[in-house]
């Protein structure tokens, strides 16, 4: 580019540009580029091993939540905390046969309310001695209250006692059914603006 | 691989057999095109150690999408093309860094790659280099690094003496007499403030 009809400062020009731009690169080149072409990719290695690991932890943490949220409620009141262990009570109205004794009948009818929101047993605190010394016979746990309203007779061989003072009847879960209602969505009336002067 | 691939055998020939997973047919095409991928980053990044990572990064990038090659354009092209972006993320990367390290101040153009980087050696002397004055040489080399990045750019890629207006053209994503414009403009930008320094063209 060098040229004698052109002037001192565009040769100079020339020359910088020359001296900063005519550099070869290191002559390994062709060798390094061979080598990283043999070698895996090291981030995306590292890619996929963040990205396991992340699946492996949300895996974890959602069948940790998965077994809280389908877990049975086993929470015991405090004041019952040194009675013997919670039992299940099944939602089946039927007592059971091993705490019944044979000659007693059916329930003249079946409730009139079954718990079918909820399937899962609950688990209740085992009631401690409320019926002295005759929590073997009947209990209040296996018997619906149906089942011992006052105008049933009781079964021969079953001896009832009064309801101890200061113990209300325990009443049963209702669990209303959902009802879905339309709402009402009032008209909106839009009066035009008046100015007041 | 010279006993296989002759002299004669294409670039696009060369691709093609790399296209088939002939890893020495593409070490052929990095040996013919090293150097002007090797400035092309040069041109961007302004530092030789910057330049040789990011032409390693564009060969290792060029093999990974070989395979999407079509032969439309001339492969040296398609290759510059990739450097070139290597290049500006490279250097977009180091402005920030260089930011950081709040060196950027001296730049009156607000891209101070090339204050702060080693300096590009020069292997080729020219034959009348000791002529010159150390000092005129030193001051244009200071000049250019405060040009506009686009002029700079421009001025540098054509005097790196590997690359043809049509290349530097599809790299800085210009039309021909565009870039033609940068290098002219370039050159006057720095005649001027030459001239201002004292130097004189006669």
């Amino acid at each position: 580019m060098l040229n004698d009809t052109r002037g001192r400062l565009d040769n100079a020009i020339d020359r910088a540009v020359r001296g900063m731009m005519h550099v070869d690169p290191a002559p390994d080149l062709r060798g390094r580029v061979a080598d990283r072409l043999e070698k895996p990719r090291p981030r995306g290695t590292l890619k996929y091993s963040f990205a396991a690991a992340a699946a492996l932890i949300v895996a974890v943490l959602g069948s940790v939540a998965l077994f809280r949220a389908f877990q049975p409620n086993a929470a015991v009141h405090p004041g019952l905390s040194d009675a013997p262990s919670s039992r299940t009570v099944s939602a089946d109205p039927q007592p059971r046969a091993a705490q019944t004794p044979s000659s007693m009948p059916a329930p003249a009818a079946a409730p009139t309310i079954r718990d079918t929101a909820v399937e899962r047993p609950r688990v209740l605190p085992r009631p401690s001695v409320i019926f002295n010394g005759a929590r073997d016979r009947v209990s209040a746990a296996n018997v619906r209250p149906q089942a011992i309203s006052s105008s049933m007779e009781a079964p021969a061989g079953i001896t009832t006692m009064p309801m101890p003072e200061g113990f209300a009847p325990i009443s049963p879960i209702v669990i209303a059914p959902i009802s879905l209602t339309p709402i009402a969505i009032p008209p909106l009336a839009v009066t035009p603006l008046t100015v007041r002067k | 691989m010279t006993a296989a691939h002759p002299v004669e055998v294409t670039d696009l020939e060369l691709v093609r057999l790399a296209q088939a997973g002939d890893s020495e047919a593409f070490g052929e095409l990095v040996e013919r095109n090293r150097r002007a991928v090797f400035r092309a980053a040069l041109a961007a990044v302004g530092s030789a150690t910057e330049a040789d990572d990011v032409a390693q990064e564009a060969f290792v990038t060029a093999w990974r999408k070989l395979s999407g090659f079509r032969g439309e354009s001339q492969f040296r092209t398609w290759l510059l093309s990739i450097t070139w972006r290597k290049a500006i993320d490279r250097r977009k990367s180091l402005n920030k860094w260089l930011k950081l390290a709040a060196f950027a101040s001296r730049d009156e153009a607000g891209d101070s790659m090339f204050d702060v980087v080693d300096q590009v050696p020069s292997n080729e002397r020219a034959p009348d280099a000791a002529l010159e004055s150390t000092e005129l040489q030193r001051d244009i080399r200071r000049l250019v690094r405060t040009l506009p990045r686009k002029l700079r750019d421009a001025l540098l890629l054509a005097g790196s003496g590997e690359h043809t207006y049509e290349e530097i053209s599809r790299m800085l994503d210009a039309p021909v007499g565009t870039v033609k414009w940068r290098v002219a403009e370039a050159r006057r930008v720095l005649k001027r403030k030459l001239t201002a320094l004292g130097y004189h063209d006669a």
